[in-house]
């Protein structure tokens, strides 16, 4: 009786064990998010954006990080609806920031990183427009500037994905269609990009920018010779892990690489409207002259 | 049900992540971070616009003479999702503002933050009113 | 000889019934050859949840933005025939003398003009840049390429929120009824103007937008105002919005604020200690 209950154990535990034992050999079973009728994942809805920033190692001493962005106590990310424990620690140690360098020296080309410095040493107080922070003069952010205290929202249609950013009120219409670039003489300050899936992956081409966008605080400006690619993937019902890749010759002897969350925002959010230049008073309060009689 | 539910968001929130913040304006170039000061007034009026919202108080000078100040505060969408609205503030509420002087020596200044009647703070994250401030229930 | 009797009608009769039968059946063919001639209507696209597929890029051929009402032309400014309904806008009194003093001002007090500030709603909808309508179950987003301009329509069913301030493209609530979008707009910034002619609002400002697709390039575009603080009357606007159909069309940028910046502050010098 003892040897077949033990037989019986034995055998029981085996069975348990086994298909673990199995799928030790094999990779786990991935996820797969939600489709949209064409099969691709569907990310839509609403986000908050994180760790898309480029805070570079031995930065200069920039003027304009001395005092915090708005000297008022507000959340530095915008609310998500990330609250239960088991997604809260799927969104830990993500990674963020600069990611290739790993040690975060920029490749800088000397002559590039000198002009730049010198560029910091006119901000404050600007010596004239152009050395005016650009988001304070409610200038498109380009892909690096948009303030992640701003949602992002996005929907996708047959042939094409738009990334919304409540943040100035932009919006990147991303052609999957197949279509090319547009020609060379049309500069845009978000730039012009097509997108192309890779399995689950959306991998957006970015080129045609203008030189009028800011990176960060340290890095106030680039070139047209600007060139990026962005890589979407859905990894988590809450979760887009977000890489971008930035190449500007004219910069940096070497790409670049950030990496970012889109967490799933709060839910009932919405986009609502951020009108800049209608509200600002920092041109009038730099220069002494508004354009409306109001001002 | 809207405010509860950025109520709650604003309580759940908020996984706070040291990412260097991108300033939207600047600050630095406009006002003095020399020259703090704190003024307490009566509100005339609040403008609810992006980048920043205004916030304009009757202040009166040792003199007697009534200045009108007007307060640069952050942007208003992070007040609406916290459940701050249109008349929360409305004309007449006596409020204290700590800020930052303009450069321009104008009685403009950037507000830091807010403290109304009842000692709630505008800008302190979570402290949603369910009541607007109405100016008779001040002590 | 007179045959006809009782029952029986005259001959004459009988004639003139056949006739008219004939001619209203050779009638009815004349008027159905033209229709003949364009072939089968085309039938509008729609999306998966079979409502009319209003995606794409769009833009008014119309002079609008300039006046809404009839005008002559002036050196850059385009002659136009009214697309209000009625012809005149149907000011008070007081407001319409501000009309006219918004017109001899408005090359410098033009919110959209003068300091690219957003047109608002309706204006956004004639301004003489094309527009990109993005589509979903729940959400319609206008994207203007006038100053990258955008507003959210709402068609999840939620009402316009409690206790907003204004905003510059207001708040748009949608819904469909039958083949029509209707666009309920509140909450609109009272410094927009209705047009470069000065005309203008309130705050009270509320306006219902119908698009109606007609066929798969054309659409009906009406707005129906109603401010009590400024006119008379609810009034229309009626116009038709056209397909942009070259092959990759899409929105570029018009990055108004940003050349006005250029020439207003270009030249100018920080009026507290600049370092040169």
């Amino acid at each position: 009786m003892k040897r077949t209950l033990l037989l019986i154990a034995v055998a029981t535990i085996l069975a348990a064990t086994l298909p673990a034992l199995q799928a030790q050999d094999q990779t786990p079973a991935k996820w797969s998010p939600p489709r949209t009728p064409d099969g691709h994942p569907d990310m839509q809805g609403m986000w908050a954006r994180r760790g898309a920033a480029m805070a570079e190692a031995n930065a200069p001493k920039s003027p304009l990080s001395e005092f915090g962005a708005t000297g008022q106590p507000y959340p530095t990310v915008f609310n998500t609806g990330v609250s239960t424990p088991q997604a809260a620690a799927a969104l830990t140690n993500r990674p963020s920031g600069i990611i290739e360098p790993a040690n975060r020296v920029l490749p800088w080309r000397p002559e590039a990183d000198a002009a730049r410095r010198e560029f910091l040493s006119h901000m404050i107080p600007p010596a004239s427009l152009k050395y005016v922070e650009a988001s304070a003069r409610c200038v498109p952010p380009g892909l690096l500037g948009g303030d992640d205290r701003h949602p992002y929202q996005i929907v996708q249609r047959p042939g094409s994905f738009v990334l919304m950013y409540e943040y100035n009120h932009v919006t990147r219409v991303i052609h999957t269609d197949g279509r090319l670039h547009v020609g060379p003489n049309i500069r845009l300050y978000m730039g012009d990009s097509i997108g192309r899936w890779e399995g689950d992956t959306l991998v957006v081409d970015t080129t045609n920018f203008n030189d009028k966008t800011s990176f960060s605080q340290t890095i106030p400006y680039h070139s047209e010779a600007l060139h990026t690619v962005e890589r979407f993937t859905m990894v988590d019902p809450n979760i887009i892990d977000y890489q971008l890749t930035i190449e500007d010759p004219k910069l940096f002897t070497a790409p670049i690489r950030i990496a970012g969350t889109f967490a799933a925002a709060a839910k009932g959010s919405e986009l609502m409207e951020f009108a800049c230049a209608e509200g600002s008073q920092t041109l009038p309060n730099i220069f002494g002259f508004g354009l409306f009689p109001e001002q | 049900m809207r405010t509860k539910l950025w109520v709650i968001a604003a309580a759940a929130g908020l996984l706070a992540i040291a990412v260097p913040a991108v300033a939207h304006h600047s600050f630095a170039a406009e006002f003095d971070a020399d020259r703090p000061i704190t003024v307490k007034g009566t509100v005339t009026k609040m403008d609810w616009v992006n980048p920043h919202s205004w916030i304009y108080i009757d202040v009166k000078d040792p003199s007697g003479k009534v200045v009108n100040w007007r307060f640069e505060m952050g942007p208003p969408n992070a007040l609406l999702r916290m459940g701050w609205r249109k008349d929360s503030i409305p004309a007449g509420t006596p409020v204290e503002i700590q800020g930052y002087r303009a450069k321009t020596g104008e009685p403009v200044a950037n507000a830091k933050q807010v403290k109304l009647p009842d000692g709630r703070e505008l800008f302190s994250g979570g402290s949603a009113p369910t009541l607007p401030v109405a100016p008779e229930s001040k002590q | 000889m007179n045959l006809a009797y009782g029952n029986r009608q005259s001959y004459d009769e009988r004639f003139m019934k056949k006739t008219m039968v004939l001619g209203f059946f050779l009638g009815t063919l004349l008027l159905a050859i033209p229709v003949w001639a364009q072939g089968p209507a085309r039938a509008i696209p729609r999306t998966p949840d079979g409502k009319p597929d209003l995606n794409g890029v769009w833009q008014v051929l119309n002079a609008a933005a300039w006046d809404l009402e009839d005008h002559n032309a002036s050196l850059r400014v385009p002659a136009g025939q009214s697309v209000v309904e009625g012809g005149e806008i149907p000011y008070q009194t007081a407001a319409l003398a501000k009309k006219k003093e918004n017109f001899q001002r408005r090359e410098s007090a033009d919110p959209a003009e003068a300091a690219c500030y957003m047109p608002g709603v309706p204006r956004a909808t004639y301004m003489p840049f094309p527009f990109e309508i993005i589509q979903n179950p729940k959400l319609i987003t206008m994207s203007y390429e006038f100053g990258h301009t955008r507003r959210s329509i709402f068609t999840d069913g939620t009402p316009h929120p409690d206790g907003f301030p204004d905003f510059w493209m207001g708040d748009s609530r949608g819904k469909w009824e039958g083949d029509t979008l209707v666009v309920d707009v509140t909450n609109l910034d009272e410094r927009t103007w209705l047009d470069h002619a000065g005309n203008h609002h309130s705050d009270a400002l509320h306006v219902v937008e119908r698009y109606t697709l007609m066929d798969p390039d054309h659409m009906l575009y009406e707005a129906a105002l109603e401010d009590p603080k400024v006119f008379t009357r609810p009034w229309k606007i009626s116009m038709p919005l056209y397909r942009r159909l070259e092959k990759n069309v899409k929105i570029l940028e018009y990055e108004c604020v940003q050349y006005l910046q250029e020439q207003k502050y270009g030249n100018a010098k920080p009026v507290v200690g600049a370092k040169p």
